[in-house]
């Protein structure tokens, strides 16, 4: 229905939605908070809800002539309420079940006369609802976070058996109504799974010769609904629907749409039955040609028909998109709110085509169709799999505007859709993007993913900042340093709260990426902090500060960070702070170990007389991490500790340990470092065995 | 108890060991290729000289090694990479007979998921060491080869390279495709389609040839149609409306379900919406109430003076029904009867003998 003024407003973007800005203080960032916000609000109004229902009497002022029904207190109705049938009715009317069987019960136990037709509409309620009462139509947020899986799960028996609705029945099943109350019933059991005694009444009715007894439309459709109970074998399942169709034309029935989307939704759990597609063709073809179109219901399952997981791909989704073209959409059936979430999942997983995605998020913005989403569940899968998408397909730029534009108002990613950016952000090395990346993990509150954590630091590590513009350089580095140190932070606190809440634990590699981006941004404290915590000081008589030993890390650093610790060590300890620019492109092993050799050339030329001005601090270090190299198995520990040997100079008890941990020393001039180099991988087994 | 652990980490030490070396492998296998495709990208740079000679001096100043067009340097690289890879190979056999020295702290049996993660096929690795043994003729095709090998395997691997900003978006999204549908994790691969291979196949959704059960012509309906729509409709309907509304997202959207909700006035605004039963009331009748005062209030006097202004008053208020209004004239009526003894005393109301009081007028 058109709104003239509704219509003006477009969807704001860069605003949260409208049910979370009553205090622009309390608004919601993450996607735990957005729900906790909403049903706090909705369970408010339930509370008032049900104030007024216990405590009606507090109630009775008419505060307003014509009074307004939806504020006045509805009857609370008990075992001893006044029943009438009119009462009765007026509950049927208002979806009320625990009332209306409370009511129909007091007119049983009184027995006071009933007319058949408002036992047939009692029935029906009691068929389509199972006895249960609906979500209520007040409580939108409710119906919105419900995680309904109703629907796209199979099909299971849900059906009471002996309730009301079949005492009802069996009232009815002998007057003049009896037609109409088998329809309620068959219908009422195949919509909750109870296939054999739906059938069976399906039967008798068939079987009668009495024209009243004859099915209609809706029954045939909720039997072949039920085929997959009913019958083993695709082939048998076929069978069974056409002749059940056939039987339809005989009695004159005209199908409808029910009848369509239920052929359809057997077809589509068919598995690997080669003829389905073929069926499911031939069967919009036949109604098309009756005048009845598909609606989204009819097309998602249509869909599930051609895009299977295992099977040939098909373009399906290309073609409804041509026939649907944009259109407004109406909803005709309860499951129309699968198509979209499924068509997006196709464009993903099947046929991987992102301009595909956009076609269909083009049709889901257009006119009023958004609000065939369904629900938030369906909304957040339906998002997941077009961010995934397009952050797999499309250019880094053109996926951040349209993330900055989705993201926080509409959705907020979830930690493997923020994982998949990331990854995308490494390959494109847009390390850019990493602060902002970074400050949306916090906000959406997803510090506590190891994953997200450990990808971070391992980007940072991988791709050093390298920008040409000095002050960007700096800045750049400044908030390299800031991540990880909010990594750092995190880690450690979840560590201080105990054992238990503990769900990130430190691994070495993460360490060692830490390591690695604190020295790229010259923060040897920080590295050498990070060293300790790996256990690398362990044993060390030289450590001053007493402290409690931290939980063991499992896993090791990679040997390149262990040496970039060594190298940044020895400058720092000479002369300058800060790292030489040089050493920053080592990027592999045999980068690394030129880049080592030339360095400890220039180290012994350049600073090999001032040895002695190295801070004692420095040399601790420096051996620790050769130690700490050794345990860990690397046989490069050897070149490391060569090279310390050759650029400080270590008094005894150092050089003691140095030697326990690598083995025998040379001590030639650093010339001869790389012919010796195989040799002092093999100096350095002895202490491994 | 102690020794199995023992073993067990220095097993994992020497898987530790391997896996680093082959990253590293990969890795400079991927720089490489990453860079080809720049210098394929770059070409017109190659051709002028005296842009190289800026890169080259790009690279002595060791600014960023991803400027580094230089794609006999990569070659190079490779080549002794895989050098270096093929006599390196035994040795680290050869190691794993032996049990490591390994970091105290690892005592903790739990596999470390990143080591884990990155563990390379063995395939791949033999595969490598083949191209490396041809090595020596066409080097960029042997690149190519590795690259292939490397692209069906892991993705997570490519992650590793820092390929530089690739301008041209088809060449992107053909490069992006082909990892996505080769570098799925394990659990994913299996959903892939089987037969992926082959441009989707189109269907014409109403072009089929119909089932031929119904005949259009054939459409008298049944008995059963009935007028009214049966609960069982209405409740359907139900369902399709709550599964299409939602949480309002704007306030017109919110007045909206509050006026649906009745809760509101409904357009056009009528100030006598929900009193459907005054509107069969003229006007008149809430207006000239005199005639209610026949004949019971005497003609004149002090009495006739003040019901005549509660018929004013009565007649001036929209909020109370007709009913209401009479109730309350004859409510005064019953009272003056009631008070017609004081009343005549004071002379408020005219004797029906004699002439009215003097005081009674003031």
């Amino acid at each position: 229905m058109p709104h003239a003024l509704e219509s003006t407003i477009q969807r704001d973007y860069t605003a949260p939605d409208y049910k979370y800005v009553d205090d622009p203080f309390l608004i919601p960032t993450s996607n735990a908070a957005k729900r906790a916000f909403a049903l706090s609000r909705e369970s408010g109004r339930k509370a008032a809800l049900w104030i007024r229902k216990e405590h009606a009497e507090w109630f009775d002022q008419k505060l307003a002539e014509p009074p307004i029904k939806a504020f006045t207190a509805r009857p609370h109705i008990t075992e001893v309420s006044e029943a009438s049938e009119d009462i009765l009715r007026n509950l049927i009317d208002e979806v009320s079940v625990t009332d209306a069987i409370t009511i129909y019960e007091i007119l049983e136990k009184k027995e006071q006369e009933i007319s058949d037709e408002t036992k047939l509409s009692f029935l029906e309620l009691l068929s389509f609802q199972n006895c249960n009462d609906p979500v209520s139509e007040d409580l939108p947020e409710e119906r919105w976070f419900r995680q309904t899986t109703h629907g796209k799960q199979k099909l299971r028996k849900t059906w009471k058996d002996g309730s009301l609705a079949e005492k009802v029945f069996e009232t009815l099943s002998s007057g003049p109504l009896a037609g109409e109350a088998h329809r309620a019933l068959i219908k009422g059991m195949a919509r909750y799974g109870q296939a054999e005694r739906a059938h069976q009444l399906f039967r008798n009715m068939t079987s009668s010769s009495d024209p009243k007894m004859a099915p209609d439309t809706g029954c045939y459709n909720a039997v072949m609904y039920l085929t997959p109970f009913l019958k083993e074998g695709y082939e048998a399942r076929w069978q069974f629907m056409e002749s059940l169709l056939r039987e339809m034309a005989g009695r004159g029935l005209k199908p409808d749409l029910g009848t369509l989307n239920s052929i359809l939704e057997v077809l589509s759990n068919m598995g690997s039955y080669r003829k389905a597609e073929d069926l499911a063709i031939q069967t919009l073809a036949e109604f098309h040609k009756l005048g009845i179109e598909p609606c989204l219901a009819s097309y998602y399952y249509i869909l599930l028909t051609f895009c299977k997981e295992r099977g040939p791909r098909s373009n399906v989704l290309v073609n409804i998109l041509d026939k649907l073209n944009c259109q407004a959409l109406v909803a005709k059936d309860p499951k129309d709110v699968f198509f979209f979430v499924t068509a997006m999942e196709v464009c993903r997983h099947h046929l991987q085509d992102v301009d595909l995605a956009h076609r269909v998020h083009d049709l889901l913005t257009a006119h009023n169709n958004y609000d065939l989403i369904g629900d938030s569940h369906k909304e957040s899968v339906y998002y997941r799999n077009y961010f995934i998408l397009m952050c797999a397909m499309e250019p880094l730029e053109t996926f951040m505007e349209f993330y900055n534009k989705l993201v926080p108002t509409v959705y907020i990613p979830e930690p493997v859709v923020m994982e998949e950016i990331l990854k995308a952000i490494d390959l494109n090395g847009a390390i850019e993007y990493l602060p902002q990346m970074w400050s949306d993990i916090i906000i959406f509150d997803q510090t506590g993913r190891e994953n997200l954590l450990t990808t971070l630091l391992d980007i940072m590590a991988r791709n050093p900042v390298a920008i040409e513009d000095v002050e960007k350089n700096l800045q750049m580095k400044e908030s390299y340093l800031k991540i990880a140190w909010g990594i750092w932070n995190v880690v450690e606190d979840e560590e201080k709260e105990g054992f238990r809440s503990r769900n990130i634990i430190w691994t070495g590699s993460m360490l060692g990426d830490l390591m690695t981006v604190c020295l790229q941004c010259g923060e040897f404290d920080k590295a050498w902090k990070v060293l300790k915590r790996l256990g690398a000081d362990e044993g060390m008589s030289v450590v001053a500060e007493e402290y409690e030993p931290p939980p063991l890390i499992s896993g090791i650093p990679s040997i390149k960070s262990l040496s970039l610790f060594m190298d940044a060590c020895l400058k720092e300890g000479s002369v300058t702070r800060g790292i030489h620019p040089s050493l920053e492109n080592v990027c592999h092993l045999v980068h690394l170990l030129e880049a080592q050799r030339d360095g400890s050339l220039k180290e012994s030329g350049l600073y090999g007389g001032c040895g002695k001005t190295v801070k004692p601090n420095s040399a601790m270090s420096c051996v620790a991490c050769v130690r700490y190299s050794a345990e860990a198995g690397f046989p490069e520990a050897g070149d490391l500790a060569q090279k310390l040997a050759e650029s400080l100079s270590l008094n005894s008890s150092q050089m003691s340990q140095l030697t326990s941990a690598v083995g025998v020393l040379r001590t030639e001039s650093p010339s001869q470092v790389d012919s010796s180099r195989i040799d002092l991988g093999k100096d350095s087994k002895p202490s491994e065995s | 108890m102690c020794s199995v652990l023992l073993k067990k980490t220095s097993m994992y030490s020497v898987r530790c060991l391997r896996s680093t070396k082959f990253i590293t492998l990969e890795q400079c296998i991927l720089t490489a290729f990453g860079r080809r495709l720049c210098t394929s990208n770059h070409n017109k740079d190659e051709g002028d000289p005296s842009k190289t000679g800026e890169n080259l001096k790009h690279k002595k100043e060791g600014d960023d090694k991803s400027q580094i067009h230089d794609r006999d340097d990569a070659k190079m690289k490779l080549h002794n990479l895989l050098k270096e890879m093929i006599k390196e190979e035994p040795l680290t056999e050869k190691k794993s007979g032996l049990s490591l020295a390994k970091p105290k702290k690892t005592a903790k049996e739990k596999p470390v998921k990143d080591e884990s993660g990155v563990l390379i096929d063995r395939k791949v690795i033999d595969a490598t060491k083949d191209v490396a043994k041809s090595l020596g003729g066409d080097v960029k095709e042997t690149e190519s080869e590795l690259l292939e090998k490397l692209l069906s395997t892991k993705s997570q691997v490519l992650g590793g390279m820092a390929v530089e900003q690739i301008e041209s978006t088809k060449q992107w999204r053909d490069i992006r495709r082909e990892q996505a549908q080769f570098g799925r994790s394990v659990s994913e691969v299996k959903r892939q389609p089987r037969f992926s291979k082959g441009s989707p196949t189109s269907v014409n959704l109403f072009g089929g040839s119909p089932l031929g059960i119904f005949t259009a012509e054939k459409q008298s309906s049944p008995v059963h149609d009935p007028v009214a729509p049966s609960i069982w409709e209405k409740l359907q309907e139900r369902e399709v409306r709550l599964s299409t509304s939602h949480p309002p997202r704007n306030y017109f959207q919110q007045m909206i379900l509050w006026t649906e909700q009745g809760k509101l006035w409904k357009f056009p605004i009528d100030n006598e919406q929900g009193l459907e039963e005054e509107q069969e009331v003229f006007f008149t009748e809430h207006v000239f109430l005199e005639r209610y005062l026949e004949p019971w209030c005497p003609s004149k006097g002090p009495v006739r003076h003040f019901m005549e202004l509660v018929c004013v008053g009565l007649s001036k208020n929209p909020y109370i029904t007709v009913q209401d209004k009479k109730d309350h004239i004859y409510w005064y009526r019953d009272y003056f009867a009631a008070k017609k003894d004081i009343l005549k005393e004071v002379g408020a109301l005219p004797d029906e003998t004699g002439a009215s009081s003097p005081t009674a007028s003031a």
